[in-house]
């Protein structure tokens, strides 16, 4: 037994039975819906929720701790949203992120504790799993800002009486004004239901497990609909009173076969369909049901979302491919599952605008092959693809191919260079490009000045740690691109002071600027630059360690 | 059906019930398997006794790590490589920086206990992960020591290393990599002005060996500090005094002793330090000892 996860406690109670309360930390993560770390790295990867924390009660921007992929209101903000299919269907507390955590014994749980590293208050929910595939919600509550203090968050949460060894915490961090850093997360439980012990406990035996009765939610989320999308960018859907929606992520807990089939009697024009985080495990929603529904309703679907849905495997790909030809929007990240064979059906599909491939391991051939065929893609998200050995032959074929792109995320891949980013400049109506991580262009050469040439209407411009760029490098950008509203400089040594005057005297329309890490500029130029420009939020990240003590010459052997 | 609940149960009881005796009254060790582990113990010197801040894990410029998971004992040791300082590059950072990492791969469980060369490369390329870059570059040494196989496993960049000693006798030592005198071979990132001037080893140039171990052998793991300073006699006429000894006392002692060894003969001018005799051999005139960053990691093999 590994003594450093936990402790055992036992302390007599009324009657002479001691109580066993185990205290463990988190043994391994078993899914999640985003991480700032790459696939091959354990800096700032969802694993770093695992055992004691580390850096607490340290404060700052470690690589030792969890981080999610965005915060605040900014990914929001980019051209490459999404539209929100449903928005009146969230709860009133919606959430952007989760992490599944598993621990070592199954308890009863009696507090769960998170240790908060860097900008606490994001989390809104926790759950627990019964081990089969219900799950009960044991806290939610508004996401909160509680102030640049390392922070350990132990809600009271509700009493259930079944063991549990699986969690999972969902986040709001769209209030927060920088990355959100989770060190660990601890569960103390009763081993064993001891029954003096218990009652107290079973004396609220309210514990609602989400019955499959209950399904007004469901039925009247699938009801025809046809005020949504006031953004407008469907217009022509919302016309036809046929169309009808079905966004499903607020109720992912209730979601298994006999709702989806429920659904498929009620919607058989089903245009718009969100999965997003439904079927948790395989025995609730299984690949075959998901291809009986689509086959059955997927005849007019134009949108379909299945983030983080383990049930998607080879043959959904194959399914929706054939089923549902006038496909516009498919994403489907973090699902890894998919292989070459599923994806090479996707080939198939002509009208595609939007295509999230977020952390799963698609390779570049069957990658060309879908873009050769979607000349009309507007959105590419191909972040974490860690399968893709030349990323610069699917930039090629994106500057050939798909020149109406709007958004390109290539973040953390590492074969990019600067000949493919030359190759994207083919792209001009490009709005956002992020290429934060690609160490690849460390050393861009002349390849900015003709990105920034040919797409001049740049609005967003993530370019963290490229290592090897200097002040040179971002003028291409400051002179052609007057749209500018976000840029990541993250981690960038060689950009000086004299550059980000530069862009923010010059980017008329710059609301964000990130100069995290950026040494050869100082904490005290980003207080003065926060005073002279207020409407650019300026970001600082920073570290800082407490006092260490004299521990070097005890604590080892 | 209704037996295999019961059976589940009684399990489950047997198992509730030898947790709650945990702390009472211990198991006894019936036929089992003695294996092997590190029992160690660290010792060292910053350079500059005055200006450096302590901090655990390092010695000036040098660092280590000792860490455990499962069926491995790590130990390791790196030494950053001083000429950055007149780049305005702090050189420990980049050592202390591969050695924290290692040990975060050890912790996780996240590395092949019997692959320390890759232990070693993944912790370089974990540096290009870090939103803080760090430049600079290190030499490195790792030993794994794998129970299942009650072997050691080890890697090495450059002229920090290892010995293992037997009764008396050097039974098992890392080679030395050199390009030159006094240039070890390294671990490096250097900023992009410097990237051409820049000696870079890649971390699959690193020297890797593996050796059985038996009950009471020492293992002395260190920096150049210790090697250039102190003659290998010295060393081992310590050593020896270790076979067998499971006592941690006994081993900090020791390696407080090497590493006091190292540093008073360091400053000693009048020494003909192993660093001078090489020096000699390569036609250049010194004498007296090399004042550097001291780092002893000293453990011995137990079979417990």
């Amino acid at each position: 037994m590994d003594a450093n996860r936990k402790c055992f406690n036992s302390y007599e109670t009324a009657t002479s039975d001691p109580i066993i309360v185990i205290e463990q930390f988190v043994s391994d993560v078993r899914s999640f819906s985003s991480q700032y770390g790459s696939e091959i790295s354990i800096s700032y990867t969802a694993h770093n929720i695992c055992g004691k924390p580390s850096k607490y009660p340290a404060y700052g921007d470690f690589p030792q701790t969890f981080v999610m992929r965005t915060y605040g209101k900014w990914w929001e903000e980019a051209p490459s949203r999404r539209i929100p299919i449903m928005p009146q269907n969230n709860r009133h507390i919606k959430s952007q992120d989760y992490i599944d955590v598993l621990f070592e014994f199954k308890v009863i749980p009696l507090t769960v504790s998170i240790y908060e590293t860097y900008h606490p208050g994001s989390v809104v929910r926790i759950w627990a799993n019964d081990s089969k595939e219900k799950w009960c919600l044991l806290w939610e509550g508004t996401p909160e800002i509680r102030g640049h203090v390392p922070n350990i968050f132990a809600p009271s949460i509700k009493r259930i009486n079944f063991h549990t060894n699986l969690l999972r915490l969902e986040f709001d961090h769209s209030h927060l004004d920088y990355y959100t850093e989770i060190d660990a997360v601890h569960m103390s439980g009763l081993m064993e239901p001891i029954r003096n012990c218990l009652n107290n406990l079973t004396n609220e035996n309210n514990t609602e497990y989400v019955s499959n009765s209950q399904l007004e939610n469901i039925q009247h989320i699938s009801n025809v609909s046809s005020k949504i999308n006031r953004e407008g960018n469907n217009v022509e859907i919302n016309k036809s009173n046929n169309g009808s929606f079905a966004a499903l992520p607020p109720y992912w807990y209730k979601i298994n076969a006999s709702t989806l089939n429920i659904l498929s009697f009620r919607c058989k024009y089903l245009q718009k369909l969100d999965l997003s985080w439904c079927g948790s495990f395989p025995s609730s929603i299984s690949s075959q049901i998901f291809c009986e529904f689509i086959q059955k309703c997927g005849k007019s679907l134009t949108h379909i979302r299945l983030d983080c849905c383990q049930f998607v495997c080879n043959c959904s790909l194959e399914t929706i491919s054939n089923v549902c030809t006038n496909l516009v929007e498919l994403t489907l990240q973090n699902c890894v599952e998919l292989s070459e064979r599923g994806f090479n059906h996707l080939a198939s599909l002509k009208y595609l605008e939007r295509l999230d491939l977020y952390r799963t391991v698609i390779n570049a051939t069957s990658l060309q092959e879908i873009l050769k065929s979607s000349p009309h893609l507007k959105h590419i998200n191909l972040g974490s693809c860690r399968s893709i050995s030349c990323m610069d032959d699917i930039a090629q074929t994106l500057g050939t191919y798909n020149k109406e792109l709007i958004s390109i995320d290539f973040w953390k891949t590492y074969s990019l260079t600067p000949t493919g980013i030359k190759y994207l400049s083919e792209c001009s109506l490009l709005e956002e490009i992020d290429i934060g991580w690609c160490l690849g262009v460390s050393i861009p050469g002349d390849c900015f000045l003709t990105l920034a040439m040919g797409c001049p209407r740049l609005r967003k411009l993530f370019m963290g740690t490229l290592r090897g760029i200097n002040d040179r490098d971002l003028y291409p950008f400051v002179y052609n691109c007057p749209d500018l509203e976000q840029i990541d400089l993250l981690g960038n040594r060689g950009i000086t002071s004299e550059v980000c005057i530069d862009i923010l005297k010059c980017c008329k329309r710059l609301r964000f600027l990130d100069v995290s890490f950026c040494q050869q500029i100082s904490d005290a130029e980003v207080r003065e630059w926060r005073k002279i420009f207020p409407n650019v939020d300026i970001k600082r990240s920073f570290q800082s360690e407490p006092e260490c003590s004299w521990c070097a010459f005890t604590n080892h052997y | 059906m209704q037996s295999l609940v019961w059976t589940g149960r009684l399990v489950g009881r047997a198992l509730w019930n030898s947790i709650s005796n945990f702390s009472t009254t211990p198991d006894p060790v019936v036929n089992k398997k003695l294996e092997p582990h590190i029992l160690s113990a660290v010792s060292g010197f910053p350079k500059n006794l005055n200006g450096s801040k302590l901090k655990q894990g390092k010695f000036g410029d040098d660092a280590w790590f000792s860490a455990k998971w499962k069926t491995s004992d790590v130990l390791g040791v790196a030494d950053g490589v001083g000429g950055w300082r007149d780049y305005g590059i702090d050189p420990g950072e980049f050592s202390t920086f591969l050695m924290k990492t290692c040990e975060r791969f050890v912790k996780s469980g996240k590395f092949n206990p019997s692959d320390p060369s890759k232990l070693l490369a993944s912790s370089y390329y974990e540096i290009f992960e870090n939103k803080q870059q760090i430049f600079g570059s290190s030499t490195a040494c790792v030993v794994i020591l794998n129970r299942d196989a009650n072997t050691i496993y080890s890697a090495n960049i450059g002229d920090s290393g290892f010995v293992i000693v037997r009764h008396g006798k050097v039974v098992h030592k890392s080679e030395e990599q050199q390009h030159y005198f006094n240039t070890p071979y390294q671990l490096s990132v250097p900023p992009a002005a410097q990237s051409n001037s820049v000696l870079t080893d890649s971390p699959e140039s690193a020297n890797t060996s593996n050796f059985h171990v038996e009950d009471g052998d020492v293992i002395l793991l260190a920096t150049d500090g210790v090697f250039d300073n102190v003659p290998l006699q010295l060393l081992l006429s310590e050593l020896t005094r270790l076979q067998g000894e499971r006592d941690l006392l006994q081993i900090q002692k020791v390696a407080n002793t090497i590493a006091l060894m190292a540093r008073s003969l360091a400053f000693d001018e009048s020494f003909l330090s192993p660093f001078a005799k090489a020096a000699r051999k390569h036609g250049i005139g010194a004498t007296g000892g090399k004042p550097d960053d001291i780092t002893v990691l000293l453990g011995t093999v137990a079979f417990l």
